[in-house]
């Protein structure tokens, strides 16, 4: 009488369990790679209503950040300027540039730009610029090199991990206050002793605790 | 076994609506209800409604029919079974939705007000308008939307606190139900012989129309009204102490001598100046320092919670219990009350008594003081007797408290008492010293400006109304068709009035029974002014523009005055520049007007306190009031009516108020 089962059916259980625990391994790379912001949402870069680019106004003409945001240091968030900010200077440069129109327009018929949000944080995160820049962490840290973009890109996933590494040990990322808005700062070599004195100086105990943020 | 009984009887009562008979004699054998020869087993009749009780026709149509109407009748269209199915799916696809980010947009301004910073809120000062008085505010709004009510901390009737109509107010200004549109009967004219309830549903529907409609609707009759003097014309306005208002209601009346003025209010003061009228001899408004008095006595008065000025009476009842050193002494509250309220939970001795018993408590304890060598100057003949259930022991205590605190305490009636009450409280403030000038437990002043409510306006209005004396009634707000006394019969009233032009805040029963509904600013979106009860003038600033377009009864009231249209703001700054002329040069107006919206109030506006001259001989109506009384016997069922707290006849609240069952 024949076996009902041949002889490499033995190793069946085996191989399935070993496929199972590879398969399993695969489901949870892939929805520990692709479903986090590091994959979904660093590189956000919609297409906004006027081709504004950083790249030349805060890069190559040196603009400050504070004179477009400029609420940033007083308020919870920075504001993304009035149209009036742009015509501060463009009532007299590039008046009758074909990409401004929309701006023209929108000063001469007082209905508001509608820039697309590309920093997105969730509703049950709380937010405050302030304390941030009074610490000393400056914009490219979060932000990117803004001043190298031509179209403004999300340069960090802003999850929870990257808010908590930094609350867990900010020494890498202290700045002195005149090097805020400073694009090109990279950590000096003494990087933590200055960190370890803003740290005394400006008494920074960044909350690690949930309702740090989830309020 | 009571159980028992309680079913038996209450299948008896069904039985009964059901039209079955009870008895059991009656019910024949043969019908096969098992009726037949059972004992009458009727002690007590339960019921569940009082529909029930009575057996309208409703109560016994629900009775008999085994599920209410539409529940057991299946749906036509889509049934039961595939509206789950679609429920499901629909839940199911929803999720789906969530697999994208959504886009948002951020919308900066064009042209950015100055100090705006976005995210950073502001405080204004404003006034809530509330009755005949005024209280002081400071608005929290968030780029431009008022979200959060507090009080002024230099506002004498606020003081820095605010009580739960003032906070509900910003509901009330948000409130989806506020009517949106100005609204005009199709066919218009009267109805003709509809003078019951019933014949108004059959008017002609709302049609929308714009507010330069409605201007135009009044100029087409305006000329007619100036030629005869404004006979016909009738106006009935809520209560309010605007030095605006006041100001434009003059001027109608002038413009207009033949128009009928009537001023309304269900919850107001009306019995506290007449009362003080009797006694005083002119028409004076008290305010109360509770933090001032030693010992406190409400008779029947929520002086906490309930009557107006409660916010500053909290706030001094509150200091008189602060104890900054061990020799300090806390003040005392002595609470005589009908309802259990706020004032009798805080009070250090609570006596409940029937509302009608009041007044014979208020006379026995002057009578008492009188025994303590405290005369309140009470006429022979009146009895002094307290009623049933008053514990002698307690009256003279009360009375050697009293006596014990002379300048120091505090006798005050409830706005439900009749004005003899008030009369009688006020002669005993006065005879125990404790009425003088500001800081004072008590101060009489002037009240300025103020439109006080008067039932008997109202009533010779209905009257007129009735008698077809009024072709045009002007609503300048609140809904009297709901609130006003039902003796009267406001409602049926109304049907007899050709053009009746309602502002209101919401389409509510007034608004039901007009044949124009304009919608009414809210006091955050509109320019206005009011006097605290101490007088002190504040300007009401708004906070938005009006979201529905609605008006203020100031502009409405301006139309009809002037004939001219005019913004609030003007009609505001056109008073008080009369108003500040006094004390401020004519140069110094702007600068000084400005002041006032930042202060949120108009220091030293308050008129000075009148001293209250020695009751020489009582008026022979207040005596005879307190003689005639007719207390109602200790062991007979009393109706009170009280405001609810939380639904006040405030502008910020009347839409609240049209929700509530009837």
């Amino acid at each position: 009488m024949a076996q009902i089962f041949p002889r490499w059916t033995n190793e069946l259980p085996l191989r399935i369990a070993a496929g199972s625990l590879v398969a399993l391994g695969l489901v949870v790379g892939g929805i520990w790679y692709y479903f986090s912001p590091e994959y979904t949402d660093v590189g956000y870069r919609p297409v906004q209503p006027v081709p504004y680019s950083h790249k030349l106004h805060a890069g190559d003409l040196g603009l400050d950040c504070l004179y477009c945001h400029a609420t940033v240091d007083r308020a919870p968030v920075a504001v993304v300027p009035p149209t009036q900010i742009c015509m501060n200077c463009h009532r007299l440069v590039m008046r009758d540039s074909p990409a401004l129109a929309p701006i023209r327009e929108s000063f001469a018929s007082g209905r508001p730009m509608r820039w697309v949000r590309v920093h997105n944080l969730p509703g049950f995160a709380y937010f405050d610029h302030r304390p941030h820049i009074r610490a000393g962490v400056g914009c490219s840290t979060c932000h990117g090199r803004i001043d190298q973009m031509e179209v403004v890109t999300q340069a960090k996933p802003l999850s929870m991990s990257w808010c908590l590494d930094c609350h867990r040990n900010p020494d890498p990322y202290l700045r002195a206050e005149s090097d805020i808005t400073n694009m090109e700062w990279s950590a000096p070599k003494d990087q933590l002793q200055l960190a370890a004195r803003i740290r005394v100086e400006k008494h920074l105990h960044p909350p690690v605790d949930c309702a740090g943020c989830h309020r | 076994m009571s159980g028992h009984d309680v079913m038996d009887g209450s299948n008896d009562a069904l039985r009964d609506l059901a039209g079955a008979p009870a008895q059991g004699g009656s019910c024949g054998s043969g019908c096969g209800c098992g009726q037949g020869g059972r004992p009458e087993r009727r002690e007590r009749e339960h019921w569940r409604s009082l529909e029930q009780l009575e057996g309208t026709a409703e109560a016994r149509a629900f009775l008999e029919r085994e599920f209410p109407e539409g529940a057991s009748e299946l749906p036509e269209g889509v049934d039961r079974r595939s509206f789950v199915q679609l429920l499901g799916a629909t839940l199911s696809l929803a999720g789906l939705a969530a697999c994208r980010k959504p886009v948002e947009n951020i919308v900066p301004f064009v042209k950015p007000p100055e100090d705006l910073v976005p995210g950073i809120p502001k405080r204004y000062a404003t006034t809530m308008p509330l009755g005949i008085d005024g209280y002081g505010l400071l608005v929290e709004s968030h780029e431009g939307r008022p979200t959060k009510i507090e009080g002024n901390e230099l506002h004498p009737a606020t003081r820095g606190s605010a009580s739960a109509q003032m906070q509900a107010a910003i509901l009330g200004l948000y409130d989806p139900d506020r009517s949106q549109h100005v609204l005009a009967r199709g066919t218009g004219g009267p109805d003709e012989g509809s003078s019951t309830a019933s014949g108004a549903e059959h008017r002609a529907p709302f049609d929308k129309k714009s507010w330069p409609d409605f201007v135009a609707a009044w100029k087409a009759i305006e000329e007619g009204y100036l030629a005869s003097g404004g006979a016909g014309l009738a106006i009935l306005a809520p209560a309010s102490s605007s030095p605006t208002l006041f100001r434009l209601a003059t001027e109608v009346r002038q413009r207009f001598p033949q128009l009928r003025w009537a001023t309304w209010e269900p919850v107001g003061d009306e019995n506290s100046l007449a009362g003080v009228a009797l006694l005083a001899g002119r028409r004076l408004r008290p305010t109360y320092d509770v933090g001032a008095a030693r010992v406190v006595v409400s008779l029947d008065a929520d002086l906490l919670l309930g009557e107006s000025g409660a916010v500053a009476h909290a706030r001094g009842f509150a200091a008189g219990r602060q104890l900054a050193a061990e020799t300090d002494t806390m003040n005392r509250l002595w609470a005589v009350e009908s309802a259990f309220s706020t004032t009798g939970a805080m009070a250090d001795h609570r006596l409940a008594l029937p509302s009608g018993q009041v007044a014979a408590f208020a006379v026995a304890l002057a009578a008492a003081l009188q025994a303590k060598g405290v005369s309140a100057g009470l006429p022979a003949g009146i009895s002094g007797t307290a009623p049933e259930g008053v514990p002698a022991r307690w009256l003279t205590a009360l009375a050697g408290d009293l006596a014990a605190n002379r300048g120091r305490s505090l006798v005050v009636a409830g706005r439900d008492q009749p004005p003899a009450v008030h009369a009688l409280a006020l002669a005993i403030n006065g005879a125990l010293g404790n009425v003088g000038a500001s800081g004072a437990p008590v101060t009489l002043r002037e009240p300025l400006d103020a439109l006080a409510p008067s039932t008997a306006e109202l009533a010779s209005l209905v009257a007129a109304m009735q008698g077809g004396a009024v072709s045009t009634l002007f609503v300048l707000g609140g809904n009297p068709a709901y609130d006003a006394p039902a003796d009267l019969a406001f409602e049926s009233a109304m049907a007899r009035v050709e053009r009746v032009v309602h502002l209101g805040l919401a389409v509510d029963e007034t608004a039901g029974r007009a044949h124009w509904h304009l919608p009414e600013a809210h006091f955050l979106e509109s320019w206005g002014d009011c006097r605290a009860a101490d007088g002190t003038a504040s300007v009401i600033q708004p906070l938005i523009a009006p979201l529905f377009g609605g008006h203020s009864a100031i502009e409405l009231l301006h139309l009809l005055s002037t004939g001219e249209e005019q913004r609030g703001l003007q009609a505001v700054r056109e008073t008080w520049s009369a108003l500040m002329s006094a004390t401020v040069a004519a140069d110094g107006f702007d600068l000084a007007f400005n002041r006032v919206l930042h202060d949120g109030l108009f220091a030293g506006s308050a008129p000075a306190p009148v001293a209250m001259a020695p009751i020489a001989a009582w008026p022979a109506e207040l005596s005879s009031a307190l003689s005639n009384r007719a207390d109602a016997p200790g062991d007979s069922l009393e109706l009170v009516f009280r405001p609810s707290p939380g639904s006040p006849t405030s502008p910020g609240c009347r839409s609240c108020r049209t929700r509530s069952p009837r």
